[in-house]
């Protein structure tokens, strides 16, 4: 087989490797992208799709999610497709006054940052939107971010790569590396034959370690799997994002706090969130466990109902018309990791956790001006590899 | 087994010979006589009761196929208007020299009249001979299926079951309403998905832009995405693929299937469980 020439050769054709692929086709690089089956195939299409800046903490991530939240708005111009980007922000709901402290306080925290949000009491609340549980004590509105639908995107940064003169290999494996004399990765080796490179990003997702590992990289990735209900068309429950302020705390600023839930719950991750999407279903989630397999677990599926009804009673009567799960690839801390790595030449673009869809354009933004040798936007200690080695030195596969 | 009658919904004659459902020449020879072509294993046994002359037994357990015990019919047609799978017939191949008559259900108005020309047609509905009209009984105790006797030439007297409606002589197109997959000219705005309304041509581009499998057409278009998980549109779909790629429709593997089945209401599914 012939062999073909890239600047870089980018690795996964979700939305890692589709936006890093975009952005280094629009910076001149010639790409070609591989992936092992059809894009958006993994969890790119198991997903959720939104990009709020709720999802993070205070700092640094807030404004990694800005920076996000402005490349989607760009790309909704820029490029030919319509991915269903709906600008509309999204609520955080409280359970306790307990939680309602907390969120004050976190309000603050956000606006002294510049973020916009709002905090509702109960009245507010329920002026805003009937529907909410009679007993919710209040609840946070963000008015930046905003759904999209996550395989259009991949699908329309295909036709975007291709137009920039970059190459889409699809149903194509890549089965090994080789490196030049200086220890810089130099060859791509796929079934469908070699591609000779300087550079090459790993955006695999959930596979993400696994093709590390052929390059002498390791990846410190696990998966957590993630169960979704879709409902009816038509059954109006509220009109933007909502989702239980509570998960969110623990995760991101209380890890002591303890939220209303049963054990079940508690082990499975189980949180309320809805999601109106453009084609008027609507998605109700989540849950986040370890697991590998994308079978909708049963008993998880009726838990995320209960925590829905818990929150908005009229779910009680509205029909789930499907279940469907997916794996996200987690980081030991949660956060992405776009990064450089011990192998020159190599990027990792991976590991974003439940946030994947939400940062791949900003870190496909970043992995390419990487890449280019270019000024990151942003400051990359944070999104690092080597901020895992330095916990863990002795890490080794 | 009965991979016909699951198929097109209408048994096959070696499936009818398999399952003996065919009386003997002997019993033919006789005169008149109850043809039950019944094969498959349904809990139903409303022949045997009808029968008042105790010829047709179905017994334990009730998805027995019924027995027809040739010497006690007298092909009097009691029992054809009571299967409510319209699989009994009454044919009497001694009827003249020449002709055979064949009584079939017949729930469609209007009713023929006796005396009149119609076309005969077999078990797939496809037209096979002229037939007169020789009788059309419609008593109460019928509930309303009339049973139609038609005198047809001897040699079709075991392929006719039935008459082209009246007013619908012009037989329908049954290669589109038996199986509608998908015809390289059907416009682009036939819709394909009914529940995300996705046309023939939304499917067309998606395929024309890599999609190679009905998952991929699906994550495309939404078709599937919808209340009644492709059940509808994943065959048009497979064949548009396989149009497309060459493959058979057999090897373009089946969207994944998930749950639930039918739609159900959260508060079903949230149910009392301890979760």
């Amino acid at each position: 087989m012939m062999s073909k020439t890239a600047d870089v050769v980018v690795i996964g054709g979700g939305m890692q490797g589709t936006c890093a692929a975009y952005y280094l086709a629009k910076a001149g690089q010639k790409v070609i992208l591989v992936e092992r089956g059809d894009l958006a195939s993994g969890t790119t299409s198991r997903s959720d799709g939104d990009s709020f800046i709720n999802d993070v903490p205070p700092g640094y991530m807030t404004e990694f999610a800005e920076a996000t939240i402005k490349e989607f708005i760009k790309m909704d111009k820029e490029i030919d497709c319509d991915f269903e980007w709906v600008h509309r922000g999204c609520v955080l709901l409280m359970e306790t006054e307990e939680e309602v402290e907390f969120a004050k306080e976190l309000a603050k925290a956000k606006q002294a940052t510049g973020s916009q949000v709002r905090f509702m009491d109960q009245k507010e609340v329920h002026d805003d939107e009937p529907n909410t549980a009679p007993d919710i004590p209040g609840g946070l509105e963000f008015t930046a971010g905003g759904a999209l639908n996550p395989m259009q995107l991949a699908y329309g940064l295909g036709r975007e790569i291709e137009k920039s003169g970059g190459e889409l290999m699809r149903f194509t494996e890549v089965t090994g590396f080789e490196k030049d004399a200086d220890g810089r990765v130099c060859k791509v080796i796929t079934n469908e034959g070699e591609i000779i490179t300087d550079n090459v990003v790993i955006a695999c997702g959930i596979w993400s370690q696994s093709i590390a590992e052929k390059v002498g990289v390791y990846l410190p990735i696990h998966i957590m799997k993630g169960d979704l209900l879709v409902i009816e068309r038509d059954a109006y429950i509220t009109r933007r994002k909502t989702m239980e302020f509570g998960y969110n705390l623990v995760r991101n600023e209380n890890h002591s706090y303890k939220r209303k839930v049963s054990p079940f719950m508690e082990k499975y991750g189980i949180g309320f969130l809805f999601e109106p999407t453009n084609s008027t279903n609507g998605l109700v989630g989540f849950s986040k466990y370890a697991a590998t397999d994308t079978v909708s677990n049963n008993l998880v599926t009726r838990a995320i109902a209960k925590r829905a009804i818990r929150f908005f009673p009229k779910f009680a009567d509205v029909s789930v018309i499907h279940c469907y799960a997916g794996l996200r690839p987690q980081s030991p801390d949660g956060e992405p990791i776009v990064s450089r790595t011990n192998v020159p030449g190599v990027f990792v673009s991976a590991g974003h956790g439940g946030n994947g869809i939400m940062f791949a354009p900003i870190s496909g933004k970043l992995v390419s001006q990487m890449v280019c040798g270019q000024k990151t936007d942003m400051e990359m200690g944070p999104l690092s590899l080597n901020r895992f080695q330095r916990v863990e030195p002795s890490v080794t596969r | 087994m009965n991979d016909n009658i699951l198929q097109n919904g209408y048994p096959s004659w070696e499936e009818l010979k398999k399952f003996n459902r065919i009386p003997s020449h002997e019993r033919f020879a006789k005169g008149p006589v109850a043809v039950i072509e019944c094969i498959q294993a349904i809990p139903c046994n409303p022949c045997e009761g009808a029968c008042k002359f105790g010829a047709i037994c179905v017994g334990e357990p009730i998805i027995n196929l019924p027995q027809l015990e040739e010497e006690k019919c007298t092909g009097c047609g009691m029992c054809v208007a009571q299967c409510s799978g319209l699989a009994i017939f009454v044919v009497d191949k001694t009827y003249s020299e020449t002709q055979a008559t064949v009584s079939f259900p017949h729930e469609y108005l209007p009713l023929p009249e006796k005396g009149q020309t119609v076309t005969a047609v077999n078990r797939a509905g496809e037209p096979v001979c002229e037939a007169v009209v020789v009788r059309v009984v419609n008593p109460e105790r019928n509930d309303h299926t009339p049973v139609v006797t038609v005198a047809i030439p001897k040699e079709f007297a075991d392929a006719v079951r039935g008459m082209v409606r009246l007013g619908m002589e012009k037989p329908a197109d049954h290669s589109c309403c038996k199986d509608y997959v998908y015809k390289e000219n059907d416009p682009d705005d036939l819709i394909v998905c009914r529940c995300e309304e996705v046309t023939v041509g939304d499917i067309r581009k998606a395929i024309a832009e890599g999609a190679t499998s009905i998952t991929g057409v699906k994550r495309r278009t939404r078709a599937g995405m919808g209340l009644c998980q492709g059940r509808t549109c994943s065959k048009i779909v497979t064949k548009m693929l396989s149009d497309a790629t060459g493959k058979r429709g057999i090897d373009i593997p089946l969207d994944t299937a998930r749950p639930p089945m039918k739609p159900v209401t959260m508060k079903i599914l949230g149910g009392d469980d301890d979760v």
